[in-house]
């Protein structure tokens, strides 16, 4: 189980399903509050607005919640997958170890544990990111779902958090994408600098660096 | 870094003598030479060696258009004094502290020659500063959040940090590295402020009467209280507005905190030595603690 487990708990598609599973139900729960949510905003309107209506908004929190702590699952297996050796991949049906299939097969690995690595460290960033803010922004949208009572004040200070989750998420995507990017092109580099022609001379020879 | 306080000391030596006055007056004592240090760290995060000759003049450059946002603060704010003694224009008057401002960013420019990516960096530096500088007088006395703060901030001291770690580690990857440490140094000169500090040359009386949102003020005016007193166009009852700000010292430094964790995560996942990078957000969180 992953370390988002102590933040979600076994909420929405998280209970003993396979994590591609788990995902699907989680996101299908989301979409289904986040439809139910829209359509129950639209009504509020049209009615010229009920506070009282607007209780759903509280249970959006809870898919969103089974999401992130699905997608932590996944990409956790993900990466349990791709760390455990792969013994006898560069090796012959017969057992003999090939060289050029290790050179190639070695690489392809490590990209893809570098890919199942910045997948997990971003699902887990988000979902600490969430759990520093969702106690706030449940609370005042809990409040105003009940009797419609939140301040002004209370109303730009919830909006100041909200914006700043949003920021918190656009940075993680970033840096994320940033550092996958980063390791890809060392492992790309290194890639080029062991197939290099050694016979080449001169100005044919490889000579410069990626921007690492 | 003596090798910079003499390149600086040579460069006004060869200016105009119309203004050579107040070119020794404003380079010649008591900079921190911090917007060089962040050139140096950066560059030293990225590589080893002596630091080569576009580096050196990246540093000479970024003070000398330091100085000039300072002298236009300066003006703008209407600060009598500025490091301990009297700013640019109250000692040699309006004219010739805009007029020296000119002089400067001209001279800066052809310090560059023929660094291209350096005269990109420096041009993208003034623009962003002037922007920065507008939107902050525009949305004074405004009732905004944490958010806005840091966006301002980030356009403001944050694009001056920005733009050094560009220029220190010439491939873009500090760049908010670089970001996230000019906020840090913008907060911490906001709370050093209303501490009453002289620590990072100045006071924050200049804030606290034009309603420019400074990170306490951001915090405090979560209040309403306080953000009557903040929004009135009269001035309010300052010394009030002052104690509000004060209270939120404590959850001030805890974002600032905040910030400067941010930074140390960035350093660490995108410089090949952290170390130099760390010892600066170090070094600049301690400005709000004196």
């Amino acid at each position: 189980m992953s370390n988002a487990e102590g933040i979600f708990g076994s909420g929405s598609g998280r209970s003993g399903h396979d994590p591609v599973t788990g995902i699907l139900i989680a996101m299908r729960d989301a979409w289904l509050a986040g439809i139910g949510l829209k359509e129950n905003a639209s009504g509020q309107s049209m009615a010229g607005g009920n506070p009282g209506a607007a209780l759903p908004a509280a249970t959006l929190l809870g898919p969103m919640i089974g999401v992130l702590g699905a997608m932590a699952d996944l990409a956790a297996a993900n990466r349990q997958r791709f760390d455990q050796p792969r013994a006898g991949a560069a090796t012959h049906s017969g057992g003999q170890h090939d060289p050029i299939a290790a050179d190639f097969l070695r690489p392809v690995g490590q990209a893809m544990m570098i890919a199942a690595n910045r997948s997990a460290s971003y699902w887990f960033g988000l979902a600490q990111i969430f759990e520093s803010h969702h106690a706030r922004l449940a609370q005042v949208v809990g409040v105003e779902a009940i009797d419609g009572s939140v301040a002004g004040s209370e109303r730009l200070f919830a909006a100041d958090e909200l914006r700043a989750l949003l920021r918190e998420v656009g940075d993680l995507a970033t840096r994320e994408a940033r550092i996958l990017q980063n390791e890809l092109s060392a492992l790309d580099e290194n890639l080029a600098q062991t197939f290099q022609q050694p016979e080449l001379s001169g100005s044919y020879r490889r000579r410069w660096r990626s921007k690492v | 870094m003596t090798q910079l306080r003499e390149r600086i000391a040579r460069w006004v030596g060869d200016c105009n003598e119309e203004l050579r006055e107040a070119l020794e007056w404003q380079f010649l004592t008591g900079s921190k030479y911090f917007r060089p240090l962040t050139i140096f760290s950066c560059y030293r995060a990225v590589r080893e060696g002596p630091i080569p000759e576009q580096i050196m003049q990246s540093a000479l450059v970024i003070e000398l258009f330091h100085n000039v946002s300072l002298i236009i603060d300066d003006i703008v704010d209407r600060s009598p004094m500025r490091r301990g003694r009297a700013t640019m224009h109250t000692k040699f008057g309006e004219l010739s502290a805009l007029m020296t401002s000119g002089y400067i960013v001209a001279e800066g420019y052809l310090q560059l020659k023929d660094d291209l990516t350096g005269i990109a960096l420096f041009s993208e530096l003034l623009k962003r500063l002037g922007v920065a500088e507008c939107l902050q007088w525009r949305l004074r006395r405004q009732p905004l959040g944490v958010e806005d703060w840091r966006r301002i901030a980030g356009e403001d001291t944050g694009s001056m940090f920005e733009v050094c770690a560009c220029l220190g580690d010439r491939s873009g990857q500090l760049r908010t590295f670089g970001g996230l440490l000019g906020l840090l140094y913008h907060g911490c000169d906001d709370v050093g402020d209303v501490k009453g500090l002289a620590a990072l040359g100045g006071g924050g009386e200049e804030d606290l009467r034009d309603g420019i949102l400074t990170l306490p003020a951001a915090l405090a005016i979560r209040d309403p209280a306080a953000a009557k007193i903040f929004c009135d166009l009269e001035g309010g009852n300052l010394a009030e507005l002052g104690r509000y700000f004060v209270a939120k010292l404590p959850e001030a430094e805890i974002y600032l905190d905040k910030i400067a964790e941010e930074g140390r995560t960035e350093a660490r996942s995108f410089a090949v030595n952290p170390a130099p990078l760390i010892a600066l957000i170090e070094q600049t969180r301690q400005l709000s603690r004196y």
